[in-house]
């Protein structure tokens, strides 16, 4: 095992944590009560090329390898503070622009690549639906075949970039099929007659990152915007899973990092009974527990990107999802606790992190799903 | 030869204790032997096994119907590797 990182790969962070300080930021509070996304930010982020970043270079991208991709995205959660701008950029590059690259055609990668690299275009895959979660084959999303076009009828929830997206990739079940070898993945244009965006949701954290229910009705689909051959929606689905459980949290590793430096800063300056709170236990004890967990999680992800780059990384892509996320947590309730009053009040922007951090045990598989694969690969 | 490693890891390893007959044509995908989490096990035991690295886009039910679609899938690969070695 070798992800020591190189002095360009440790310069990109770096450049990825100044970028997001200076341009990134801006009415996050209000952003954050109002539930508003900013386009702004997102184009920046494209300028910068965060978007493309993992794309091959043939294909307009960036051709950064999964790792480096990895320290970018870590720099972008240290240096912004808006979460849900990074949720809705990991959204987007893993589970519909890999995807697009890994299973696409040529015609769909030139199609949709180019705009969703430059900021131009959003977009993000539909699985989820009222019915099937974490069961997420269940789906009752139909699709049948009418001559050169596939018919799509179904209802998707809690779909992230949905009321902002231009593409969604949305998996439907032939009905005559299996679970297994019966999904297939569509790329839908939003303006497709028949798909809408019914209902706008309204979520704890991760505020700024838009989400809503989607319904097809009858959306008419050309037989070339079928991504993969028929059937393999399993192969597509686990694929872009396997990239975002070992991915998807690089962004907070940033965030522990800034948390845990806010975090020693105030624990030196604030005092208490006539001295520094950082000198009680109580207090310090916290912030060790903080710096352990984000060594940890570091590690766990750093390794499963790199194994996921050597061909196969599913049980450290869990454990480093599982753990990371639970963390976060942590941390950020140890962050709010350390702060007292201050922290818990919304101007502080503590509390926010501790919002946006309580949804990582949940997308991208639960933490009772994590731990299903983890003890499935150890042969239970 | 592929396809008696391919089975009884399927009958060990994934059916164990079910009562379900597996032969080289039985379906898996469509009879829900391999679900999801299943197939990620197969595929890790596959890479190991046999020395391959299992793309993301090979992962599709034309390789991975039956055990005798397996075992194809996997001499194919090891078709491919030779001839690669080859040049």
């Amino acid at each position: 095992m070798d992800f020591s990182l190189s002095e360009e790969q440790r310069d990109l962070r770096a450049a990825a944590a100044d970028f997001a300080r200076g341009e990134l930021d801006r009415d996050l509070e209000a952003r954050d009560a109002d539930s508003t996304f900013s386009r702004d930010a997102w184009r920046a982020c494209a300028r910068f090329g965060i978007q493309g970043l993992p794309i091959p270079k043939e294909l307009g991208g960036g051709g950064a390898d999964i790792l480096t991709t990895v320290l970018v995205m870590e720099g972008l959660g240290y240096g912004c503070h808006d979460n849900g701008l990074i949720f809705s950029l990991n959204a987007q590059m893993w589970s519909l622009e890999l995807p697009l690259v890994k299973f696409g055609t040529d015609a769909q990668k030139q199609a949709y690549l180019p705009g969703l690299i430059a900021g131009e275009l959003i977009g993000v895959h539909a699985v989820t639906e009222p019915e099937s979660g974490s069961d997420a084959f269940s789906m009752r999303t139909r699709v049948e075949r009418d001559n050169d076009c596939y018919v799509i009828t179904g209802t998707k929830q809690y779909i992230t970039n949905a009321p902002i997206a231009d593409v969604v990739l949305v998996f439907a079940a032939h009905p005559d099929r299996s679970k297994t070898a019966g999904i297939s993945a569509f790329l839908v244009e939003t303006d497709t007659p028949g798909f809408s965006v019914s209902r706008h949701l309204e979520k704890m954290g991760l505020r700024t990152s838009p989400m809503a229910e989607l319904v097809l009705d009858e959306c008419r689909i050309p037989e070339q915007n079928r991504v993969g051959p028929e059937g393999a929606g399993m192969a597509i689905f686990n694929s872009a899973m396997a990239w975002e459980r070992s991915c998807i949290l690089a962004g907070a590793l940033g965030a522990m990092q800034r948390q845990l430096e806010t975090c020693v800063e105030y624990a030196r300056e604030r005092r208490q009974f006539g001295q520094p709170i950082g000198k009680f236990q109580a207090v310090a004890d916290k912030v060790a527990d903080m710096y352990l967990r984000l060594e940890a999680a570091r590690l766990l992800i750093y390794q499963a990107a790199w194994l996921g780059q050597q061909g196969s990384a599913v049980a450290a892509a869990a454990a480093a999802k599982l753990f990371t996320s639970e963390a976060w947590i942590a941390s950020s309730l140890d962050a709010v606790q350390i702060h007292g009053a201050y922290g818990y009040m919304r101007e502080s922007g503590i509390e926010r992190d501790l919002r946006d951090a309580v949804a990582s045990t949940i997308y991208s598989g639960t933490s009772e799903i994590q731990r299903v694969i983890l003890s499935g690969m150890l042969g239970l | 030869m592929s396809d008696g490693i391919i089975r009884n890891y399927i009958s060990r390893e994934i059916i164990r204790d079910r009562a379900v007959a597996l032969d080289n044509e039985t379906p898996l995908l469509e009879e829900g032997i391999l679900d999801s989490l299943a197939l990620l096990r197969l595929v890790v035991f596959i890479q190991e096994q046999f020395g391959i690295v299992v793309e993301d886009v090979e992962i599709v039910p034309e390789n991975f119907a039956s055990v005798e679609a397996i075992s194809r899938y996997i001499d194919s690969r090891g078709d491919r590797a030779s001839r690669l070695g080859a040049t």
